[in-house]
């Protein structure tokens, strides 16, 4: 039999050793990956290109005369606090590892239509909800300061933080009218009065979409959802968006960012 | 024998014990990553270092890396007539004889380049993550430094007779050998590829932020009234709408290296060769260029592409009243229907006041961006 000393200094190593494989061989997660496409439609027809010729129809209301029309040269976007939901209603947070929960969208960049979360619980999914935009916590200046995020950011005089969306192109309010550029940017809104800021206001979007899909993640499988933004909406449903009336620089006009909020709960579906 | 049981088996005891800590160690370097060799010899790591609320994605190449011997031999070089190659001491020119550092590195307000477009600033390059020129004809700085030692319009050298010119002078063979080592036995240390290479690590250290603007977003310093009124007018749209393009606090670039037409002309009366359409050949890029950054405006008239205004006031007009419609005009110049932001005098002396918050006196003095003052420099 080895003498007390050894046995002790065996049985120290042998600890040292459970310890090492212990580090080495950590419990495996039930996780899967989830990726979500961001798509891009007008009136339901998907828009693979923007060139900015193309003329998008702009439906007539009674506040938008026939024959008014749209070109897209940039969408860009923010998307944040995305979660699923389980089938028993709970919600799974999507977020990366060394991530902020926080994600940026544009045309323009196909690698940000593409966003895969590592690490999501295994189970059955049947929703996803996400705040279009950033809300207060998210939206804190200089928390990007590498572009492209960087480069959407709203001036501290507006409220501060970030846009939560930018639509640049131009608009037609007839065949033989010169396209006129507009910019459909939304973020913090704000009340004036006497060329001063009075009160700001909150104009990001929490939107769910209960029962939208069937997503069963099993460990180490990826399984995908498409957000699609359908453009048209932001113009018609259900506020029809008349240029003429709100203009086409609008990050100091509250009604027409509060008309684009209530028009978000239109836009966005899932595939 | 008693005792020799006991020997061997305390042997046996200490092997095991050896064994089974050899394998922790190997699990453990298994675990904890790759194993990390000692560096080897050679440049020594230089720290860029990156200023407050600056982008932290610094555009250096995998193959370029900066070192303090490479960023000192591209001092050197930017300063050095030499590096054109020729003989004649009246034919010498180098960087510097354009990018004056007084002038923050470009070539003052008198002066006409001989390019087809005006100078671009040389400095902050380093956050430069789109590509160079005007016309975005250049995807890389050392690419940048290449043409412009070879350009005819520019130091007018030749790749051959410059690597032999600089490879002549004894001092820099070892300013080589610190700065890329030699990689191969009997290879030349000097080579064309490694002068464009020093001369762009020298460049990315070329940083500007310590404008007045900087010591506000710092929080060292006050912005007067005008100058903040200047600055509300610079990023609201129903102000002169500038920030989209040309940034604020949250850009500290002051520019988005993007590329617009700014309706600087009526399109029926462009011209230029040399526009963004002349490198990606789409009509919708007619009268487009590089928007450049604002930082030390006050320092670098003249202004747009061909140089045509030689002041400030005159940018501002420009913008305020000038704006030219265009099909492809960039939907971010909202009030081009109007022909301008329609600035009222006041507003645009606040916007020039506030302009001016954004020159860097310091940039024009940077002893470490100076020419050396080492007396083997002619």
């Amino acid at each position: 039999m080895p003498c007390p000393r050894c046995h002790r200094l065996l049985r120290l190593t042998a600890t040292l050793l459970a310890a090492c494989l212990l580090c080495a061989c950590q419990k495996k997660e039930w996780t899967g990956k989830v990726t979500l496409n961001f798509t891009f439609s007008y009136n339901g027809q998907k828009l693979d290109a923007l060139d900015g010729t193309r003329l998008f129809a702009m439906p007539a209301s009674e506040a938008v005369p026939a024959g008014q029309s749209v070109t897209i040269e940039e969408i860009r976007y923010f998307i944040s606090k995305v979660y699923l939901i389980e089938e028993g209603g709970a919600h799974v947070a999507l977020t990366e590892a060394d991530g902020d929960g926080c994600h940026y969208v544009d045309f323009a960049m196909p690698a940000t239509r593409q966003w895969t979360v590592q690490d999501v619980a295994c189970g059955h999914y049947v929703g996803i909800g996400f705040t279009y935009g950033l809300d207060e916590s998210d939206n804190v200046s200089h928390r990007f300061n590498n572009p492209p995020e960087s480069l959407m950011f709203w001036p501290e005089a507006l409220g501060g933080g970030y846009h939560y969306m930018q639509i640049n192109g131009k608009w037609l309010a007839s065949a033989d009218a010169p396209h006129e550029p507009y910019g459909l940017h939304t973020g913090i809104g704000q009340t004036w009065a006497d060329g001063r800021t009075t009160a700001f206001h909150q104009n990001y979007v929490r939107l769910e979409f209960p029962d939208t899909t069937s997503l069963f993640l099993t460990m180490d499988q990826s399984v995908s959802l498409s957000v699609d933004m359908d453009v048209m909406q932001w113009l018609t449903d259900p506020h029809p968006w008349d240029f003429a009336k709100e203009g086409t620089a609008i990050m100091q006009n509250q009604e027409a960012q509060q008309i684009l909020k209530e028009n978000a709960r239109n836009v966005f579906s899932i595939h | 024998m008693p005792g020799m049981s006991f020997r061997y088996t305390k042997r046996r005891l200490w092997a095991g014990i050896c064994l089974l800590g050899s394998l922790c160690f190997g699990l453990a370097a298994v675990s904890c990553g790759p194993y990390q060799p000692e560096e080897p010899e050679g440049p020594d790591y230089f720290d860029l270092r990156i200023p407050a609320y600056f982008p932290t994605d610094v555009h250096v190449p995998a193959d370029n890396p900066l070192s303090v011997q490479g960023v000192n031999l591209g001092r050197y070089l930017f300063y050095d007539g030499r590096v054109s190659g020729h003989g004649d001491p009246a034919a010498w020119r180098s960087c510097a004889s354009c990018h004056v550092q007084a002038h923050a590195f470009e070539g003052g307000p008198d002066y006409a380049a001989p390019t087809p477009h005006a100078m671009l600033p040389l400095f902050n390059v380093a956050f430069n993550n789109v590509r160079y020129h005007w016309s975005g004809d250049t995807d890389s700085l050392e690419r940048l430094i290449y043409l412009a030692l070879t350009d005819p319009n520019e130091i007018n050298g030749h790749p051959d007779s410059i690597t032999a010119r600089i490879a002549a002078i004894p001092f820099y063979n070892d300013m080589f050998a610190a700065a890329f080592g030699q990689t191969v036995p009997g290879a030349p240390v000097v080579t064309i590829d490694r002068i464009c290479k020093a001369i762009a690590q020298f460049a990315r250290t070329i940083v500007s932020a310590n404008s007045k603007f900087d010591r506000y977003v710092r929080g060292e310093a006050t912005l007067t009234d005008e100058e903040m009124k200047g600055y509300l007018l610079f990023t609201t749209e129903e102000g002169a709408d500038c920030f989209h393009c040309h940034g604020g606090s949250g850009n500290m670039l002051f520019t988005t290296y993007g590329f617009a037409n700014n309706g600087l002309d009526p399109d029926s009366l462009h011209t230029d060769a040399f526009d963004r359409a002349s490198v990606t050949g789409k009509p919708a890029d007619k009268g487009v260029y590089r928007i450049p950054t604002l930082r030390n405006i006050e320092y670098t008239a003249p202004y747009m592409h061909d140089g045509r205004f030689k002041t400030l006031d005159e940018v501002i007009d420009q913008y305020s009243e000038g704006v030219h419609y265009a099909p492809n005009i960039s939907p971010l110049m909202h009030h081009v229907t109007d022909g301008g932001v329609q600035l009222t005098e006041p507003e645009k002396q606040a916007l020039k006041a506030f302009l001016l918050t954004l020159s860097d006196p310091d940039l024009l003095t940077d002893p470490s961006l100076s020419k050396p003052q080492d007396d083997r420099l002619p």
